[in-house]
């Protein structure tokens, strides 16, 4: 009778029915628990070495070891498509040691504060600090639209240049006299050219010159003109007249005096000029503007004022590129370099960064927005409350 | 945690949350606490799965886990044996066998119901999770002599109750 009892006991826990176990949750969860404890173990060990030294800091910055990442992230298996679909229209963008894909259920937390971000074709090449306020010497990561992290060791003070139509980022070394190209497949790390220039090199402080990628070409921003070369060859092509910082995306680059002039890579063909939207003074001047390539190379963002900004970076308010006159309603104009046709906007120079497939993108607050750049129609969407500001990615110095 | 060790820990936590959700509603009585309580458990497993390797470490460690836990839940719920949702209701019951399933379902999830949570917990464990008394005295922190009275004073709460069983089958 007993063993008839306990089989009745089992039979109805049997019949019990499961819920299906949320697994992503449950490891969203561990890890998060798991990084807390991660961070406040670096705390208190970047709390003795400070005590120590503060160079110590610094050197423990340089030398962070890529398994010290603490990574978690909610982008699942079964997300991967989705998430680069996303983020190929929505971009990408971070606050604190969080990165978002277009969306904020497509997360990815570093463990480390997030400086600034450049686009690749399934991911971002991410500058990322120690530093809790985020201005220390960075390291650069690459992090997956599959959730997947991995640390670059890029040497030296260089800002690498991406291809954000393709899985690649580039950057220089110093090599005797010239320098050394290196062209790396980002997901992977694996090296698929190296390539040797002599250049003379004095205007930028950076230890190497800038550097773009789209396509089949890196852009150099040397003393005389951009340097353009076919890193699948080796070969030069011709020069595109000197500008401000390589700015390329879909075969094109910026060039000309304020970057102002459109070129297709290869022959150095000049496609379209935004040199009537410069801010001319009274005295007849050359002017000013601010010209962008989106990194698709379908649109140009042109800028024609200054924006005064404090020690902390927050804008102060906006005067003519012609002078010094407020601008209360300061605009920046896209212009389709195919088409010519020009749109206006909103904003002044640090209002607008771009997602990989060539729209222009803004944060308000915890409001992303997305605009198409033909057309102008914008869409929003808005982020986790948190403290700290949000930081759009394919800025060339960040944002 | 690695990749790998991630895929492992995947497959162990699939393969060990029915019996311990079965159990854990058994003990708590409620379903979404019994899912709550298994899902805590098993995140306190992922942070110290990189420790615990084997599998069959790992299940007792979830479990002691949820047995801590939930001890815990009762302590500052000052719970008795309030159950506050139904675990008995399963839509889609209609024909005459079904529905006698489904009287006889309400009547043990009420008699288990109405055992103290100790009862409760050395009825699971033991028959649900098959342990011995040695292993449920250790994880229940008592000794085997409250392992087995309670286990006898469970069983015969329950037995007292002839519906449960069949006719005739009452006499040892």
């Amino acid at each position: 009778m007993t063993d008839q009892l306990i089989e009745r006991i089992r039979s109805h826990a049997d019949a019990e029915p499961v819920p299906e176990l949320d697994l992503a949750g449950v490891i969203r969860r561990g890890r998060r628990v798991h990084r807390r404890r991660s961070v406040a173990r670096r705390s208190i060990a970047t709390l003795a070495i400070g005590a120590l030294a503060g160079a110590a800091v610094l050197v423990g910055t340089r030398d962070s070891d890529p398994r010290q990442l603490e990574v978690s992230t909610s982008i699942t298996a079964g997300d991967v498509d989705l998430v680069s679909a996303a983020y190929r229209t929505g971009g990408a963008f971070s606050r604190g040691d969080t990165l978002w894909f277009s969306d904020p259920d497509y997360s990815v937390d570093l463990g480390v504060t997030i400086q600034l971000m450049y686009y690749t074709a399934n991911g971002v090449v991410a500058g990322v600090t120690n530093d809790d306020a985020g201005d220390v010497k960075r390291d650069y990561v690459y992090v997956g639209t599959d959730g997947t992290v991995r640390e670059l060791n890029l040497p030296g003070k260089i800002v690498p240049g991406t291809d954000a139509q393709a899985d690649r980022f580039a950057y220089l070394t110093k090599q005797g006299s010239g320098y050394e190209i290196h062209v790396v497949e980002a997901s992977t790390g694996r090296e698929l050219a190296t390539r040797s220039f002599d250049a003379s090199y004095t205007w930028a402080g950076w230890d190497v010159p800038p550097i773009g990628l789209t396509g089949e070409y890196v852009v150099i921003g040397v003393d005389k003109a951009q340097q353009v070369i076919n890193w699948r060859t080796g070969e030069r092509a011709a020069d595109v007249p000197v500008g401000q910082l390589p700015s390329t995306g879909g075969g094109r680059a910026l060039g000309g005096d304020l970057a102002d002039v459109t070129y297709e890579l290869g022959e150095s063909r000049a496609l379209r000029s935004t040199e009537d939207l410069r801010a001319v003074e009274d005295d007849g001047g050359s002017g000013w503007a601010n010209n962008q390539l989106s990194p698709d190379g379908r649109f140009v963002l042109t800028t024609n004022t200054f924006v005064e900004v404090d020690d902390k970076g927050r804008v102060l308010g906006v005067v003519s590129g012609a002078g010094n006159e407020p601008i209360t309603d300061p605009a920046v104009y896209v212009t389709d370099v195919a088409t010519g046709q020009r749109i206006t906007l909103p904003g002044h120079g640090r209002t607008y960064g771009w997602t990989p497939d060539g729209r222009l993108m803004r944060v308000d607050g915890a409001k992303v927005t997305t605009c198409d750049g033909a057309s102008g129609d914008c869409s929003s969407r808005t982020m986790p409350a948190g403290p700290g500001t949000i930081r759009m990615a394919g800025k060339y110095l960040g944002s | 945690m690695r990749q790998t060790s991630e895929a492992e820990y995947s497959d162990f936590a699939r393969a060990v949350w029915p019996q311990l959700y079965r159990t854990a509603v058994m003990i708590l009585g409620d379903r979404q606490l019994a899912e709550d309580l298994v899902q805590s458990a098993l995140v306190k497993t992922y942070i110290a799965w990189p420790k615990l390797r084997e599998t069959d470490k790992a299940h007792a460690f979830t479990r002691r886990v949820m047995l801590n836990v939930s001890r815990d839940w009762f302590r500052k719920h000052s719970w008795s044996r309030e159950n506050t949702s139904d675990t008995t209701t399963d839509a889609g019951a209609s024909s005459d066998d079904h529905t006698t399933a489904l009287v006889e379902r309400v009547a043990m999830a009420d008699l288990l119901q109405a055992l103290p949570v100790g009862q409760r917990s050395v009825v699971a464990l033991r028959f649900l999770d098959d342990l011995s008394v040695q292993e449920t005295a250790d994880l229940l922190n008592v000794t085997t002599g409250t392992v087995k009275s309670q286990t006898a004073a469970a069983l015969t709460a329950l037995r007292k109750h002839v519906h449960l069983v069949p006719e005739g089958s009452l006499h040892d």
